[in-house]
């Protein structure tokens, strides 16, 4: 081979290698930005990238929203169901990661030149008086060229030859994606919000241990910080107003919560005078720093708070009384009230934990018997100076409902209160327990087995067992006693199977996740469906079997109306008003019959 | 701007078509322009060092030229006045190194000096150290002692001279050339030749695989190890000096390849700077085979000049009368190999961790020139027969085991963290860790430890070939066009998917110089 041709060889390599690559990365896609041919799977590209993934998938898919929140991803915390709700449309969460008001600003204008727009709610926080034109990375950080302008060769070529280690990656992740969101697929395309199955299903209550899950609150990093970028911010600002009332868009700002220590770091002179010009352009919903923002457990990071609290903001927006919302949470600015609502911003304290939270112990008896056998047992002359106990001394047996309806509406609760729970549903429960309660005025949960109720043998094998109460029995205990879900078939005696028992609700080695979840799921609706049928009682609480749980089995079951969740673990509870998460994976206390009334009532006080 | 970026590329492919298309007088312009338009996008504030540096020693040169031309024309019966032109040399060399190795010292060497006098760093300097700025002294500096010592006759022009010291390829690691070899390829141009584009892109290519797809990768680990040291044990240590070992020839050798290759596309043949070091039998061997270029500065500039010089004379001839024999006459060279050696330590860097390299260097080269006679003698008493392979595998491993216990000081922090992990690796040495999945904790995954040892094979078999005389590329030019296109996809890819696009890029390690 001559030189000559050998170049020419060269060159022809070189050029097969990159048309190779390119067509690998464009039919991968995992910026989605060539229209996904293969994967469709936006949830994915929109991780990668929001800014140019959300932009391809909405060229797409326009026809289906007629209105968009945006903002970083503090905006993803307002439920698109509640805007829709309120609003009476179809709204998409635009919201990017890291998003500047840039980002926003050219997202905004690109969704009103190309697509009907009826409403825009605009998420703007307080570091976007910092940040402004920031692009770290050309390919995950940059924002589309269809809403930022510029070379068509420049973007699609960047996406065309770039490292393939993107496209192998998230061929990969389309092999390993589960029903829970993974790091590579946070999204919730239906809603273009964070999909937080996974988070919503974490439980929280003590503020201790949240504070050593979630260091940065205990600890919080030092430094000023200063609004170089407010100049721009205002501008972007303004710019949008004008885009809206020109299109004829209906316009709602949020000023959306921060932890109170972030907003610390703030001077005072530039907040105020941030918060004087955002007033003269716009009228806004203002969420910044309130009590709130002196409750870690509101949030998962300083800027980043739960969905309850976007939703708290939504409602007290929307005027919605009913739901627990506290009374210094949001404060709507113009123009007229501004210079006095900004005065007090660097005054405002924490509430007393006390005004929203409440200490909660919940009891828990299995089998009520003469012949005690376990820890699990207790004879029915104990538990009756037990619960004498608990009524002399001022305690008040409160349902789950209330413990719900506490956290929803922050309805109170009585004073000294305390949650008796029965497993396995025994027949015993109706014999001698329930005459008690009766007796004292106190209300109690009987987490029963399905397959179960009523029944003195295990199943059809013959195999005798404590005999359970029927549904007939569990009526009669009405307003006394409320029939709650142990699983209708998740609680199986493993000696009395002959295949593989299913003994708690995790699922199985070896089993697919998409089996179990259908399992779990069939389980829970035969649960529902039992329970209201016999008793018109609709189940909102499981008490996990043997008391073991997982992220995934407490995210189905809330996926299926689940509000409360109850482990066997030692211990109080920490419940908060507006946060329904500090309502899984309740501890209980086990009481055995050898355990004395002072004991008890040690136990249970606050 | 680093070699591996696509502006570098697209600086590169722009420039050669323009060279080659632009009349052949003025070719070197583009050189020229292409090599400041590398530099100032580099970095523009230090473009001034580059600019002093040049015109320092392009007027020394000039100044030496017309003493030079003055000293030739004088009679050799006036001695006096010969005697003051030489003076007045001497004074303007002197003068134009000063001014040069000046800037040098402030740029590298003063705050080390200013903290080890005062121990503090109230004196310390906030500057930009430029690209390449030992590289370039060096190379000017060359330049000024040989038209001092009437070599060549100096640049007149000045933009010539301009692109002789900034060449662009060379600037930032090397090699270190002479004005004599570089100067007139630079200027004058050649037509264009496919075989020097296609050696040109060969070389290249060779290089950034190995920058690329080994170097890079095997600095992942080396840089975690080295970053909390004290957490390792002897074995992770050992492996984090093999690794660095490899690093550091691959990019070295890799950046200089490139470079190489990039001057061939131009017509312009550097010289060579790595001669397959991991073959030497000896350290002294090591030095003529690693960095040949500064060895040979060292040599030619500094080790001459003091073997020349009045001291040294005199103590030679002191130890040739007083002690006599061999080791008479091999004591003033000693000195001066500890001296030039130590000198290269010190060119490493300011801090004592260099000085020591430079020290370990010396010591043991001049200590094998001291005992040459006593091995020779053991040898033979031994019946060891220089010529047989094993001698020959023993010497290598040897040499490799000195080389390697010498890069502990170039590469730790500080000198005695460098101590304290050379006694780990020989006291806390346990093979299991290298199996117990420590090596996988060190930011590189099991097929990226792979690709580096069997890369590194790659290098070493294509390297001993090399080494026995072998042309591979000649005769890989004599097998079918399949062979050969194979040849040029196969690296190809491999350099593009596990090195441009691999999870790791890094600066080149001698860029720092």
């Amino acid at each position: 081979m001559t030189s000559k041709k050998w170049l020419i060889t060269f060159i022809c390599s070189i050029a097969l290698l990159l048309g190779c690559l390119a067509l690998f990365n464009a039919l991968v896609d995992p910026f989605g930005v060539f229209g996904d041919p293969i994967f469709d799977w936006y949830s994915y590209n929109v991780t990668q990238n929001p800014r140019v993934a959300k932009i391809a998938y909405i060229d797409r898919n326009h026809e289906r929203f007629d209105s968009f929140i945006i903002g970083a991803s503090g905006a993803s915390a307002f439920p698109v169901d509640m805007l829709n709700e309120h609003f009476d449309a179809s709204f998409f969460n635009m919201f990017m990661y890291g998003a500047d008001m840039l980002d926003i600003e050219q997202t905004v204008q690109y969704l009103i030149d190309n697509f009907t727009v009826e409403n825009l709610v605009l998420s703007i926080y307080i570091d976007h008086a910092i940040y402004f034109d920031t692009e770290p990375c050309r390919l995950t950080m940059n924002m589309h060229r269809n809403a930022a302008g510029g070379s068509w060769l420049s973007f699609y070529g960047r996406y065309l030859i770039m490292n393939p280690q993107y496209s192998i990656a998230k061929i990969r992740s389309f092999f390993n994606r589960t029903y829970l969101p993974q790091p590579f697929n946070v999204f919730d395309m239906t809603t273009g919000s964070y999909d937080k199955r996974a988070r919503a299903a974490e439980p929280i209550g003590c503020l201790e241990e949240y504070l050593e899950a979630y260091p940065i609150f205990a600890n919080y990093p030092p430094g000023r910080r200063v609004m170089w970028e407010m100049d721009n911010a205002i501008n972007s600002i303004k710019s949008i107003r004008d885009m809206a009332e020109a299109a004829d868009v209906n316009f709602l700002v949020i000023f959306a919560p921060v932890y109170h220590e972030h907003f610390a770091r703030f001077y005072e002179s530039e907040v105020t005078d941030f918060f004087t010009r955002l007033a003269d352009v716009v009228e806004f919903w203002d969420f910044s720093i309130n009590s709130v923002s002196f409750e870690p457990r509101f949030f998962y990071d300083a800027t980043h708070f739960r969905t309850d609290i976007g939703a708290m903001a939504l409602s007290r927006i929307f005027g919605d009384e009913r739901v627990y919302i506290p009374e210094d949470f949001g404060v709507f600015v113009t123009r007229e009230n501004v210079r006095e609502h900004v005065s007090g911003l660097f005054e405002v304290t924490a509430k007393d934990p006390a005004l929203y939270t409440a200490e909660i112990p919940i009891l828990m008896y299995h089998h009520i018997t003469d012949n005690v056998l376990s820890d699990m047992d207790v004879t029915p002359e104990i538990f009756y100076v037990q619960m004498r106990a608990l009524y002399e001394n001022g305690f008040t047996a409160i349902t789950l409902r209330q413990l719900v309806d506490f956290v929803d509406y922050g309805t109170p609760l009585p004073e000294r209160p305390v949650v008796i729970t029965f497993d396995d549903g025994y027949l015993s429960v109706y014999q001698y327990a329930f005459p008690v309660l009766r007796q004292f005025g106190m209300t109690a949960t009987s987490f029963v087995i399905g397959s179960a109720v009523g029944t003195s043998y295990y199943g059809d094998t013959g195999h005798a067992t404590i005999p359970k109460f029927c549904y007939d029995q569990a009526l009669r205990m009405a307003g006394v006693m409320s029939i709650q879900s142990h699983s209708y078939d998740m609680h199986q005696w493993a000696p009395f199977e002959e295949g593989r028992a299913r003994e708690n609700i995790l699922m199985w080695e070896g089993e697919s996740e998409a089996e179990y979840i259908e399992i779990l799921r069939d389980d829970h609706t035969r649960m529902i469906n039992a329970v209201y049928a016999a008793l018109g009682e609709e189940v909102f609480a499981v008490a996990f079997p043997l008391g073991i749980y997982d992220t995934l089995s407490q995210a189905v079951l809330q996926s299926m109306g689940v509000r409360v969740t109850l482990g066997t673990q030692w211990g109080s509870n920490t419940i908060i008003k507006g946060l329904p998460q500090s309502l899984l994976s309740l501890r209980r206390f086990t009481i055995p019959d050898h355990m004395s009334v002072d004991m008890l009532i040690e136990l249970v006080s606050p | 701007m680093p070699f591996t970026s696509l502006r570098f590329l697209a600086l590169v492919a722009l420039s050669i078509v323009l060279y080659y298309v632009i009349p052949r007088r003025r070719r070197w312009i583009v050189l020229l322009l292409a090599s400041y338009v590398f530099y100032i996008v580099g970095g523009w504030r230090t473009v001034f060092y580059l600019l002093f540096t040049t015109g320092v020693t392009y007027g020394t040169g000039r100044v030496l030229g017309i003493l030079n031309s003055r000293l030739k024309e004088i009679p050799k019966e006036r001695a006096d006045a010969i005697n003051r032109l030489k003076k007045l040399k001497k004074c303007t060399a002197a003068f134009g190194l000063v001014l040069a190795f000046g800037v040098l010292f402030l740029l590298r060497y003063w705050n080390f000096a200013m903290e080890l006098l005062t121990d503090s760093d109230r004196f310390s300097l906030n500057l930009l150290i430029p690209l390449g700025v030992s590289f370039f002294t060096f190379q000017s500096v060359g330049y000024v002692i040989d038209v001092y010592r009437g070599k060549h006759s100096p640049e007149r022009n000045v933009f010539k001279f301009a692109l002789f010291v900034s060449f662009f390829p060379q600037i930032i690691q090397g090699p270190i050339s002479r004005y004599h070899q570089l100067s007139h390829q630079l200027t004058e141009a050649v037509d264009l030749d496919f075989d020097n584009i296609k050696y040109g892109i060969q070389l290249a290519m060779w290089g950034l695989f190995k920058k690329l797809v080994i170097a890079d990768r095997a600095a992942v680990a080396v840089d975690t190890i080295f970053a909390n040291s004290g957490y390792y044990n002897g074995s992770v240590i050992a492996f984090a000096m093999f690794f660095y070992s490899i690093q550091l020839y691959c990019d070295f050798s890799g950046g200089i390849d490139i470079t190489r290759g990039i001057a061939k596309m131009f017509g312009i043949e550097l010289v060579e700077n790595f001669r397959r070091p991991i073959f030497a039998s000896s350290l002294a061997d090591f030095w003529r085979r690693w960095h040949i270029t500064l060895g040979a500065w060292m040599k030619d500039y500094l080790f001459f000049s003091m073997a020349l010089s009045k001291p040294i004379v005199r103590i030679g001839k002191f130890t040739r009368s007083k002690i006599g024999g061999t080791l008479g006459k091999i004591i003033p060279t000693s000195i001066c190999t500890f001296a030039v050696y130590f000198v290269i330590g010190i060119w490493h860097g300011a801090n004592f961790r260099f000085i020591a390299f430079g020290f370990w260097n010396g010591a043991i080269i001049t200590s094998s020139l001291l005992l040459e006679s006593a091995y020779s003698s053991i040898k033979s008493r031994v019946g060891i027969n220089d010529k047989s392979g094993y001698w020959r595998v023993f010497c290598v491993l040897r040499t490799s085991l000195i080389v390697f216990v010498g890069r502990y000081m170039t590469r730790a922090p500080r000198f005695l963290t460098a101590m304290s992990m050379l006694r780990r690796t020989f006291t806390d040495f346990s093979p299991r860790t290298f199996f117990d999945g420590t090596i996988l904790t060190l930011g590189l995954t099991r097929f990226d430890i792979w690709i580096v040892l069997i890369c590194v094979v790659a290098v070493v078999v294509l390297e001993f070939f090399q080494e026995r005389g072998m042309q591979l590329r000649k005769s890989l030019e004599e097998r079918g066009f399949f062979a050969q296109w194979a040849a040029i996809l196969i690296p190809m890819a491999v350099t593009l998917f596990l090195g441009v696009f691999g999870p790791y890029t890094t600066q080149f390690i001698y860029g720092q110089f």
